[in-house]
C-alpha cells in the first residue's frame, strides 16, 4: 500500500506520478485565478486548516492505529495559545504560530503518555475525556479565553505593516497546508511510516527488531498534536474573533468523519474527507428541518458503500498502476557479497568457546501450571543448538522469556554478560536477539521487501527530520537497506517476490519472509521458533541449507523444532524438554539414544498395543454395534453417509484444498492425516460451512452442504469438535454440555438430561467437574469436554480435529479409546490428525493429505505398516 | 454541607448513575458480541423518553407504556443492527460513525414529529410536575427512589439472563468465537440482532425512568452516549458487575463534584475517569475475560 517506487522515464507513469503528488496542491493554489469570491475563498481556506487537523488524525488513525476522539482539544490549545499571547502581551504572529505548534505538540505529548498505555475504546474514552475537558475550560475559564462571549480583536496577519487581506490570508493558510502536506507524505513514505505500519499491524513483531513500540506511538501523537494545533493557529487568526464554540466534540467528530469518507490511510483522504463534508455542511445549512437526515444517511451511505473511504479504493488503483511501471531496484554494490556472511557482516563467533546466552534456575508458571520450571542452559557462540520436546513442553515459553515477551519469575538469563531480566522485548532486540514466531508475525499491508528492510531499523542512522523532509542522506540510507534486503531475499532464493504484499505469499514464503527480516538484524543470537513446522520438503531443503551457511558464517542459533530429522541434521547440541524440565543434553546421536528421551517423546509403541486390543474386543461384540433406527434406514448400508467430490476450498489467493474426493460411511471410523498446513483443518470447517466451498460438492445423507450456514449443518446431525478444543472457558463444565444440545432446549428438556446422564456415565471425570470453569481444566479434560459437547448434539456424524494436539502421551490414549468408544455406539467418527501412529491404529480407513491433496488412502492397518509413511512423510 | 444535604446529593447521584448504567450494559451486550457499540445509545434514550410521553399523552395505563416502549426500542435495535452495523461490520472503527449517523436520523425524525424544544414530563405518581417528599428532613424525589429501585431490578433480570439462561450461554459462546458458537447449532447472525434489541431496549426503559427527572428535547442523546461510555469504561468494558458499580460511582462524583465547583462540576467527572485510566488502564475492575 505505502510502496516505495523509484520513477522510470516512460513518459504516462511520471505524469501520473506528478498528477498523484502535485495535481491536488496545484489545484488548491490556483484557485483564486479563476474564483475571486470572498465567500468562495474562505471555504476553501476553511477546507485547507480542516485538512490539516484531519491529516493529523490521518497519521493516528490511518498509519497508526489509534484512534483519537479529542482532537478539539489539540486545536483549542493552537488556538487560545496563539491568540493570547497575540492579544495580552502584544506578541507579533510569526512568533506566536511557532509557539502554538510547540504547545499543542508539548500537550499531545503529555496526553499521550498515558493515552498509549489503554487500547481500543479505552484509548477512545482518554481522548474523548481530554477532548471535553479542554471544552469545558475554554467554555468556562471565563476570565482567560471570554467563553462562549470569545476574544475580540485577535490580530489578524500582517506583512510590511499591511494586512494581508483575504486573498493574502488564503494564501498564507493554503501554503502552510500544502507543505504541511508535503512534510506528512514523506514522513509516511519514510521509514517512520513504514515502522508505525509494522506496529499497527504486529507489536510483538515491530519489538523483536527492535522498534520501541511506545515512543513512536508517543511521537505519533506529537505530530498529530501539532498539526491539529497549527489548524486551531489559523482558525484564530482568520476573522480577529475567537470563542469557544470551535471547539466542542462535534469538531472532533468532524474530523472523524472526514477522515473516514475520505479514506483513512490515503494521502489525499483528508483533502477529500474535509471537503465533502465542508460542501455537505453548506448545502445543508439551507435544508435546516432535513439537515439531520441528510448528514446521518450520507456519513450511513459513504461508509456502507465505501468502506476505504473515498479516496482508499482510488488510490490503491493508482499505486498499483505506478509500482507496475516502477524501474526494479537493483542490488547495487551488495551484488558482489558472495554469501550470507559477507552481507551481513556475521561475526565469526566460533573463535570463543564461552556461552553468549547463560539461563540460570529459571521458573515461569501460568497459574498452577509451571510451564518452565528451574531450567539451567547455555547456549555457546557459533552453535546450533536446538530444543525438543513434545508440545506443552514450554519450549516456546522459554524463548519468549529470552526474548522478553514473557518476564521470569525467577532466575536469570544472561547474554554475552548482561543481565536481561526486566528489559523490555525492543531493548532486547537492540541488543540483536532475532527472533521468528510461532505463528507468523509479518508486517501484513507491506511488501516482502519492506518487512525485510524493517528488520534492518537497529541499524539506521538518519534521524526524523532527514526524513520528514526526505533529504538526501535518508534516501541514500534507505536505497543502500533495500538493496541489502533484496540480495538477502536472493540467498533465500526469493528475490523475485520482493515487491508482493507479504499477505499473498504461501505458507512456506512468508515463514522465509520472517526469517529474512530476523537476519536483518544481523543478530548475535537468532532465535527460530518452529522454523520448518509446515513446511514441504524442498521447502524444508531449502531452511536446512540456510542453515548450513549460517553455521559456515559462524552465527549461533536456538532453534525449537518438532521435525526431529530436521534437528539431528541440523544441530550441533540438542536440549530436551518435557512438562517444563530438562530432561536430556547432548549431541544428536546422544539425545537419540537417551532411553528417557525415547520414552517420552517418540515412544508411543505401548499405546498402539492397548488401543489395538481394545479395537480387537470391540469387533468381537457385535451385540454392542449400532442397530440402524427406521429413519437412518432409508440410507442403505452401502451409501455413503458423507460424500465429496472434487472439492476445492480457496483462502484468499491460496488454494488450500484442490480437488478433493473423500468418502465416510456409516459407522466407520476414519482418519485423515497430514503435516501441519496440509489443509486438513480446513477441510473439516469446510464441510462445517465455516470455509467456503469454492468447487465441487459435499453432501451429508445426500443433503448438499455448499452454502449452508453453518448452524444448519450443525442441526444435521453433524457435530464438529474443533482444533485446540474451544471450550468456553467462562462457563462451567454444565453450561459447556448445555450448549452442545442448544438446538433441542426448550423443545425437548428430557432428551437434554438423558444426554448428559449418559456423557456422565462416559466421562465420569467431567460428573465430578460439573461446577468448575471449563477454563480451568486440564487440557485433557478439556478435550473430553468438548467431545461430550460435541455428543450432546446427539450427532450420526462426529469430526474430531486433532484431539491429541498438546496432550501428554497417556492422555492421547484415552482420548483415542473414548473415539473408538463413539464408533462402538453407532456414531460415524473421522478423525483429522497429525500425530498420525495412533490414530492409524485405530481406524477402518484413513486418507493421507498433502498441500491440499489427497495422496494416499487404505486401510488405517495397511497405512500403518507402510512404511512409506513412516519414512517420507511422517519424518522420524 | 449537612447530612440531609449529603443523602439528598447521594440519592440522586445514584438514580443517575442508575441511568448510565442502564445505558452502559447495553454498550456491554453489543460490543460484547459484536465488538460494536451504537454510538447514538443515548439517543436511543432520548427516543425512550419521547415515546413514552407520546403514550402517556393517550392516557395509557403505566405497565402498558413501558410494554410499548420495550417493543418499539427492540425494533428500533432491530433496524439499527441491520442498517448501521452488519454493513460495516468488518470496516474497523466505521461503527462509530455510522452509530452517529443513525443518531441524527432519530433526532431529525423526533424533531419532525415533536417539534424542535424541550418537553414537559408528567410526574409517574400523579401531577403535572415532580414533587419532593419529605423523609426526616430530607427532601428526595420518589422518581430518584424509583430510578434507582428499578434499575436494580432491571440490572438483576439482565444478569439472570446472562447467568442463568441458555441465550446467555449462547451468548458467551459467540463472544468467544462466534465460529465456535455455529457449529454447535447457534445462529450467530440472530444472537447478534438480540444483542443490539436488548442494548436498545436497554435504552428504551432508562429513557421510560429519566423522563420525568430530566429536560426532555431531541438533543439530549449525546451527553448520555457519552457519560455511558465512560461508566462502561470506568468499570472495565468486559464486566457486566464492575459496570454497574462503574456507573454509580460516575453518577455520585458527578453530584457531589457540581456542589463543590459548579463552574467546573461536569470536568471533575472527566477528570477522575482519566486518572482511573491512567493508573488502571482496562477500568476500575478487572476484566471478566482477556
Amino acid at each position: 500500500m505505502k510502496g516505495y517506487f523509484v520513477m522510470t522515464n516512460k513518459s504516462t507513469s511520471s505524469w501520473v506520478y506528478g498528477l498523484y503528488r502535485l495535481g491536488p496542491i496545484i489545484l488548491v493554489l490556483s484557485f483564486p485565478l479563476f474564483f475571486r469570491g470572498e465567500y468562495v475563498l474562505g471555504l476553501v481556506q476553511t477546507i485547507c486548516y480542516y485538512s490539516m487537523a484531519v491529516i493529523g488524525l490521518n497519521i493516528l488513525i490511518g498509519y497508526t492505529g489509534q484512534i483519537s476522539l479529542g482532537q478539539s482539544g489539540f486545536m483549542a490549545v493552537g488556538a487560545y495559545t496563539s491568540a493570547l499571547l497575540a492579544t495580552k502581551w502584544g506578541w507579533p504572529l510569526w512568533v506566536t504560530f511557532p509557539f502554538s505548534a510547540l504547545t499543542s505538540a508539548l500537550v499531545g505529548f503529555l496526553i499521550a503518555l498515558p493515552v498509549i498505555r489503554t487500547r481500543g475504546l479505552y484509548l477512545a474514552m482518554m481522548t474523548l475525556a481530554f477532548g471535553f475537558v479542554v471544552e469545558i475550560l475554554t467554555q468556562r475559564w471565563i476570565d482567560l479565553t471570554g467563553g462562549t462571549m470569545g476574544i475580540y480583536g485577535v490580530p489578524t496577519p500582517t506583512l510590511f505593516g499591511r494586512e494581508v487581506g483575504p486573498l493574502g490570508y488564503f494564501y498564507l493558510v493554503a501554503v502552510t497546508w500544502a507543505i504541511l502536506q508535503w512534510i506528512a507524505d514523506n514522513l509516511v513514505e519514510s521509514r517512520w511510516g513504514k515502522m508505525l505500519a509494522a506496529l499497527m499491524h504486529s507489536e510483538e513483531a515491530a519489538k523483536s527488531v527492535g522498534i520501541s513500540v511506545n515512543r513512536q506511538k508517543v511521537l505519533a501523537f506529537v505530530v498529530s498534536a501539532a498539526y491539529t494545533g497549527i489548524a486551531g493557529f489559523f482558525l484564530a487568526h482568520q476573522t480577529g474573533y475567537l470563542n469557544s464554540d470551535s471547539f466542542t466534540i462535534h469538531t472532533s467528530i468532524f474530523f472523524l468523519v472526514a477522515l473516514l469518507i475520505g479514506g483513512s490511510g490515503s494521502r489525499w483522504g483528508p483533502l477529500v474527507g474535509a471537503t465533502v463534508l465542508t460542501l455537505i455542511n453548506q448545502v445543508l445549512a439551507g435544508l435546516y428541518e432535513y439537515r439531520f437526515f441528510l448528514y446521518g444517511g450520507t456519513i450511513i451511505a459513504v461508509l456502507v458503500l465505501l468502506p476505504d473511504g473515498i479516496m482508499g479504493v482510488m488510490e490503491k488503483k493508482i499505486r498499483s498502476f505506478l509500482r507496475d511501471r516502477a524501474e526494479p531496484l537493483t542490488e547495487g554494490n551488495w551484488k558482489e557479497a558472495k554469501d550470507i556472511g559477507t552481507l551481513l557482516a556475521i561475526q565469526d563467533q566460533r573463535s570463543s568457546d564461552e556461552g553468549i546466552l547463560k539461563i540460570r534456575k529459571l521458573l515461569r508458571a501460568f497459574g498452577g501450571l509451571i510451564a518452565v520450571n528451574d531450567v539451567d542452559l547455555t547456549v555457546r557462540r557459533g552453535q546450533i543448538h536446538a530444543i525438543i520436546g513434545p508440545n506443552g513442553a514450554g519450549k516456546s515459553t522459554l524463548i519468549n522469556l529470552i526474548t522478553g515477551n514473557l518476564e521470569a519469575q525467577h532466575g536469570s538469563i544472561i547474554f554475552e554478560g548482561l543481565q536481561l531480566n526486566g528489559l523490555s522485548p525492543d531493548r532486547r532486540g537492540k541488543l540483536g536477539i532475532a527472533r521468528t514466531f510461532q505463528n507468523l508475525q509479518l508486517f501484513d499491508g507491506l511488501s516482502v521487501l519492506d518487512n525485510v528492510v524493517l528488520g534492518f531499523y537497529r541499524h539506521f542512522e538518519t534521524g526524523p527530520v532527514a526524513y520528514a523532509l526526505s533529504l538526501p542522506s535518508s534516501y541514500r540510507e534507505e536505497r543502500d537497506f533495500k538493496r541489502r534486503a533484496l540480495t538477502l531475499l536472493r540467498f533465500l532464493g526469493i528475490d523475485r517476490l520482493a515487491n508482493v504484499t507479504v499477505n499473498d505469499l504461501s505458507y512456506g514464503h512468508q515463514k522465509l519472509v520472517e526469517i529474512a527480516r530476523a537476519l536483518a538484524l544481523r543478530p548475535n543470537l537468532l532465535l527460530l521458533d518452529e522454523a520448518v513446522a509446515g513446511l514441504n520438503r524442498s521447502e524444508i531443503k531449502e531452511v536446512s541449507g540456510l542453515l548450513e551457511q549460517l553455521r559456515h558464517a559462524g552465527m549461533t542459533i536456538l532453534l525449537i523444532e518438532h521435525n526431529i530429522d530436521f534437528i539431528m541434521r541440523a544441530s550441533d547440541r540438542v536440549s530436551v524438554f518435557n512438562f517444563g524440565i530438562k530432561i536430556a543434553e547432548g549431541s544428536p546421536q546422544e539425545v537419540q539414544d537417551d532411553p528417557g528421551v525415547i520414552e517420552a517423546y517418540i515412544g508411543r509403541g505401548d499405546g498402539v498395543h492397548t488401543l489395538e486390543k481394545v479395537r480387537q474386543k470391540q469387533h468381537r461384540s457385535p451385540a454392542m454395534t449400532h442397530s440402524p433406527t427406521p429413519d437412518e434406514e432409508k440410507y442403505r448400508d452401502d451409501a455413503p453417509l458423507l460424500s465429496v467430490n472434487g472439492l476445492s476450498v480457496r483462502y484468499d489467493k491460496a488454494e488450500v484444498l484442490r480437488e478433493m474426493d473423500f468418502e465416510v460411511r456409516q459407522n466407520e471410523l476414519v482418519c485423515l492425516i497430514g503435516a501441519n498446513g496440509a489443509g486438513k483443518t480446513t477441510f473439516v470447517r469446510a464441510i462445517s460451512g465455516l470455509a467456503p466451498i469454492v468447487k465441487g460438492q459435499a453432501a451429508f445423507e445426500g443433503v448438499a452442504l455448499k452454502g449452508v450456514e453453518p448452524y444448519q449443518i450443525a442441526r444435521l446431525g453433524i457435530a464438529h469438535v474443533p482444533q485446540g478444543r474451544q471450550v468456553i472457558p467462562d462457563l462451567t463444565v454444565m453450561g459447556n454440555l448445555e450448549l452442545g444440545s442448544y438446538r433441542f432446549h426448550g423443545k425437548d428438556r428430557r432428551k437434554v438430561s438423558q444426554l448428559i446422564e449418559e456423557v456422565f456415565e462416559r466421562f465420569p471425570i467431567l460428573h465430578r467437574r460439573q461446577t468448575q470453569l471449563a477454563g480451568s481444566l486440564s487440557g485433557g479434560e478439556q478435550q473430553l469436554l468438548a467431545i461430550s459437547r460435541a455428543l450432546m448434539m446427539a450427532p450420526k456424524f462426529i469430526m474430531m480435529d486433532e484431539p491429541s494436539l498438546g496432550l501428554a502421551p497417556l492422555v492421547v490414549e484415552e482420548i483415542m479409546e473414548a473415539a473408538l468408544g463413539l464408533a462402538e455406539i453407532g456414531i460415524t467418527v473421522l478423525l483429522v490428525e497429525q500425530a498420525a501412529t495412533l490414530a492409524l491404529a485405530i481406524s477402518d480407513k484413513a486418507y493421507v493429505l498433502q498441500n491440499g491433496e489427497i495422496i494416499m488412502k487404505g486401510t488405517g492397518h495397511e497405512l500403518y505398516k507402510n512404511p512409506d509413511i513412516i519414512k517420507g512423510y511422517l519424518g522420524g | 454541607m449537612d447530612v440531609t444535604s449529603i443523602v439528598q446529593i447521594a440519592v440522586s447521584g445514584l438514580a443517575m448513575g442508575g441511568i448510565y448504567a442502564l445505558v452502559a450494559e447495553g454498550f456491554y451486550i453489543a460490543h460484547r458480541i459484536t465488538n460494536t457499540v451504537n454510538f447514538g445509545q443515548g439517543d436511543f434514550l432520548m427516543l425512550g423518553c419521547f415515546i413514552t410521553l407520546m403514550f402517556i399523552h393517550l392516557d395509557l395505563p403505566f405497565y402498558l407504556v413501558f410494554l410499548l416502549v420495550i417493543l418499539g426500542l427492540a425494533g428500533v435495535g432491530i433496524i439499527f443492527e441491520r442498517v448501521a452495523i452488519r454493513p460495516v461490520a468488518r470496516a474497523g472503527l466505521s461503527f462509530l460513525l455510522t452509530g452517529m449517523g443513525f443518531a441524527m436520523i432519530v433526532q431529525n425524525s423526533v424533531v419532525s414529529i415533536w417539534g424542535n424544544h424541550a418537553q414537559p414530563f408528567p410526574s409517574f405518581f400523579g401531577g403535572a410536575r415532580v414533587k419532593a417528599i419529605h423523609i426526616g428532613g430530607v427532601g428526595i424525589f420518589p422518581e430518584e427512589i424509583f430510578i434507582i429501585l428499578s434499575s436494580l431490578a432491571v440490572m438483576a433480570c439482565f444478569f439472570f439472563l446472562l447467568k442463568r439462561t441458555l441465550m446467555g450461554k449462547a451468548f458467551s459462546a459467540v463472544a468467544y468465537s462466534p465460529d465456535t458458537a455455529s457449529i454447535l447449532g447457534v445462529n450467530v447472525t440472530r444472537i447478534k440482532v438480540t444483542a443490539y434489541m436488548i442494548a436498545s431496549v436497554l435504552a428504551g426503559i432508562s429513557g421510560f425512568l429519566f423522563g420525568p427527572v430530566t429536560t426532555v428535547e431531541p438533543f439530549m442523546g449525546l451527553k448520555l452516549t457519552l457519560k455511558g461510555f465512560a461508566a462502561a469504561i470506568l468499570g472495565g468494558f468486559l464486566n457486566p458487575v464492575g459496570i454497574f458499580v462503574g456507573a454509580l460511582l460516575l453518577g455520585l462524583v458527578e453530584n457531589f463534584a457540581s456542589i463543590v465547583t459548579s463552574q467546573f462540576g461536569d470536568m471533575m467527572s472527566f477528570l477522575v475517569i482519566i486518572l482511573v485510566l491512567v493508573f488502571r488502564p482496562s477500568g476500575l475492575f478487572k476484566e471478566q475475560e482477556e
